[in-house]
């Protein structure tokens, strides 16, 4: 298995944590998105004409988007079943979170390369967009947590938590704090606290 | 130019751009010392810079010099060129200059980053270094001709390049040529006699926010350019988090505010040469 | 008018459980960076965000047993006296006396931790009229609202709220006798009448007492015509000119079952009353429906 993989990017660092979790070996093809915007050129694009990162090829299968990947990773590797449980409610209620994690939650992706990597966006805008999708997730794991939910979409950790958490968690790096977000704060935390969690630049993790 | 800036500081070369990036139109705008300054090259490469708070053409004119792979430029009147790094000259290295990353922070305290060992175990745990090895042996600490050198300095790195196959006992040299630049000499896991040099080119947007370079010039016959790169990014960016979140964002010379311990000896000498060259931006009292 | 706070008062700075054994939190009181964490024992402190050594923010730390661990250095320092005890570059070193960090008083009771930044502060904020048991008072959850603590307060005094057991969500309007709404300094008395969407027939009487305590403190006691009563409570947060942080606590005596759904229910109720206040622009009817 082959992971297209730019070692800042919180969409790489998010298969590579699921990986992780899996406990699946791999290797990486480094490419150099900054400053080498080597993912805009005709080798890369071949790969990806969205020009994204990451992409993974496991044999016959190429997949781009992080959350395809996700889905695929579980559906295929995952033997607990756990991760991406096949009953309707919790496919429907995956895909509604990972959907979120592909738009909503990339304003904080947004404000972050303005922040670190001088990209011509507009970083207020996505702060404030960053937080509104904060606030929503917010209340829902406030929500959720009364009856003792202590995950996005059910009772286990889930891909939606995978694919929620990088952007969340890096978010600082954007000048987007978590002050205001306490129950964030506690899920951040737990998803820190399982078993084979790494860590990337930006989500320190020490004990 | 919201504030006044000191002599030190506005008399010095920075590195404003590196030399093969560019934007459309073959311009890259930037900041510099809370100057609006832009970059323009000629067909032949030849860049001309100006500052863009002065409308007289004469007066809106900067200085321009390419060295190590950036482009330079001043405000001010140098005193002499930009600093040497013969050391890179030698045959077999490999050359790297990493494009800026941004940092909302004093480019002093990126640079006292830089000359602190005693982080390694906690921001690059793994990689510069790893407890229980957290202890700082004393080092030497010199003037030489108006910069610092800070000499003898070792530490054990479980990985202290991206060809670092173990760990490694490693030696460390920095030199401090200018308020804003510093050079780090350590040693080479391939050939450990030699040092590979590593330098920060630090451009000072304002007070608190820095755009920061990195050149290197390695031996490394093993791995990739991009390989290289996604070693530096990942030591840097843990960097970045520690530096975006002190308190005050501007150095304090004064002394009273931060504790310091004998393991911070080149931080104390830092900022104390700072302070005797009478520099001010970027740093404040306390 | 608006609320005066007064720093000599204690402040419910965050949920006591939000901060589990080994975990550091921090935000802002008054501008005020304050990072609050517990020993793997549970012991709860709140200090000023700093490192003394090269002011990195503590809360990007970790616990040790009854030490907070600077990320950046790594140096340990104990709980009980905020000091300096061992600075990993130098193991033989006994930390330096100056290396202590500014420590504030706290103090944990009905499920919030309560800072004071002030020495002298006064007396802790009084609950003796919810009895003796801790657990009559329950807590839901905290909100952040982007208005200044003075406005915030002021109107959270006149707030009207629908008791645990009716609808959010039916349509419901809410109307405040704004006439017989009495406000003072220290609270308010207002009658309020809630009339249900689904059924226009069916309308409930309010009647509300709000006691602004030991200044951030307000307590909602309210009983409605069918019988139902009980307290609703907002510990409030000032984080800086333009942001407060409401906690939401709600009295009573509930099985467990029915005690989540008391807490959904002010949770919902909470949003509203955040999504009122910032967009009270907006709305043009005199017939508020919930502020």
């Amino acid at each position: 298995m082959k992971l297209y993989d730019y070692i800042l990017s919180g969409n790489c660092y998010k298969i590579r944590l699921f990986l992780s979790f899996l406990d699946i070996n791999y290797e990486t093809v480094p490419v150099d998105y900054y400053p080498g915007r080597e993912h805009r050129f005709p080798d890369f694009l071949e790969i990806n004409p969205l020009g994204q990162l990451p992409v993974l090829v496991d044999d016959e299968v190429k997949l781009r988007d992080a959350q395809a990947i996700l889905i695929y990773l579980a559906s295929k590797y995952d033997t607990s079943g756990r991760w991406y449980p096949r009953n309707p409610e919790a496919m429907g209620k995956i895909a509604m979170w990972l959907s979120f994690a592909g738009t909503e939650i990339m304003n904080s992706s947004n404000a972050r390369l303005h922040d670190m990597l001088a990209y011509d966006l507009d970083a207020d805008k996505a702060r404030a967009n960053a937080h509104a999708a904060f606030r929503i997730l917010d209340d829902h794991l406030v929500e959720v947590g009364f009856a003792g939910q202590e995950w996005i979409a059910g009772t286990q950790p889930s891909i939606a938590d995978v694919a929620c958490f990088p952007y969340v968690a890096l978010s600082r790096d954007g000048g987007i704090e978590h002050d205001d977000y306490p129950a964030i704060q506690s899920w951040l935390t737990r998803i820190q606290s399982l078993p084979r969690f790494i860590d990337m630049p930006g989500i320190h993790f020490m004990k | 130019m919201s504030k006044i800036v000191d002599p030190f500081t506005l008399n010095q070369w920075y590195a404003v751009r590196t030399e093969n990036k560019n934007g459309p139109d073959r311009t890259h705008r930037t900041r510099l010392l809370g100057v609006d300054i832009i970059c323009q090259d000629d067909e032949n490469g030849q860049v001309s810079i100006r500052r863009l708070d002065r409308t007289e053409s004469q007066d809106s004119e900067l200085p321009s010099r390419k060295r190590y792979g950036l482009v330079w430029t001043s405000l001010g009147m140098p005193e002499s060129g930009i600093f040497e790094m013969p050391e890179t000259e030698e045959e077999g290295r490999r050359h790297f200059v990493w494009d800026a990353v941004t940092v909302k922070t004093s480019g002093l305290r990126a640079i006292e980053n830089f000359l602190d060992l005693a982080h390694f175990p906690y921001v690059h745990s793994g990689i510069l270094g790893e407890e229980p090895l957290t202890e700082v042996t004393d080092y030497q600490v010199e003037r030489i001709n108006n910069e610092i050198w800070v000499k003898d300095c070792s530490f054990h790195q479980p990985k202290a390049a991206a060809i670092a196959e173990e760990g490694i006992h490693v030696n460390y040299i920095y030199r401090v040529p200018h308020p804003f630049v510093s050079i780090l000499y350590k040693t080479c896991p391939l050939f450990p006699e030699k040092f590979d040099v590593i330098a920060l080119m630090v451009l000072p947007r304002e007070e608190d926010v820095c755009d920061i370079y990195t050149t290197a010039s390695l031996f490394d016959n093993v791995n990739t350019d991009v390989e290289i790169l996604h070693f530096q990014q990942k030591i840097f960016l843990q960097d970045r988090l520690i530096l975006e979140n002190q308190v005050p964002k501007l150095l304090p010379l004064g002394g009273r505010s931060e504790v310091s311990v004998r393991a911070d000896a080149a931080s104390i000498a830092y900022r104390r040469w700072l302070l005797d060259n009478g520099l001010s931006y970027g740093a404040c009292t306390g | 008018m608006s609320i005066n706070f007064n720093k000599y008062h204690w402040f419910a700075f965050y949920a006591s459980q939000q901060i589990m054994p080994a975990e550091i939190r921090a935000r802002s009181m008054w501008n005020t960076d304050i990072a609050v964490w517990r020993e793997e024992n549970g012991s709860i402190h709140a200090w000023k965000n700093r490192c003394p050594h090269r002011g990195m923010r503590l809360s990007y730390g970790f616990i040790r047993g009854s030490q907070l661990v600077c990320l950046y250095h790594g140096w340990n320092y104990e709980g009980a006296t905020a000091q300096c005890s061992y600075i990993p570059a130098q193991p033989n070193l006994k930390g330096p006396k100056t290396a202590c960090v500014r420590d504030f008083a706290c103090f944990e009771k009905h499920g919030l931790v309560w800072i004071s930044t002030v020495a002298e502060a006064e007396k802790e904020p009084d609950f003796s009229d919810f009895g003796e048991a801790e657990q009559t008072i329950h807590f839901c959850r905290s909100i952040f609202v982007n208005e200044s603590p003075g406005l915030v307060g002021e109107i959270l005094k006149t707030s009207i709220f629908i008791p645990y057991g009716n609808d959010l969500a039916d349509g419901a309007k809410l109307k405040i006798e704004t006439s017989q709404a009495e406000h003072h300094q220290t609270g308010a008395n207002y009658q309020a009448i809630w009339q249900s969407g689904r059924d226009k027939k069916k309308k409930t009487e309010l009647t509300c007492q709000t006691e602004v305590r030991n200044n951030a403190i307000l307590v909602n006691h309210y009983k409605d015509d069918q019988g139902n009563e009980g307290s609703l409570i907002f510990a409030l947060l000032p984080i800086d000119d333009k942001k407060t942080g409401v906690h939401v606590l709600f009295s009573g005596d509930f099985s467990s079952q029915s005690l989540t759904s008391a807490k959904r229910h002010y949770a919902k109720w909470a949003k509203r009353m955040r999504w009122s206040i910032e967009n009270r622009n907006l709305q043009t009817d005199s017939f508020n429906p919930w502020i």
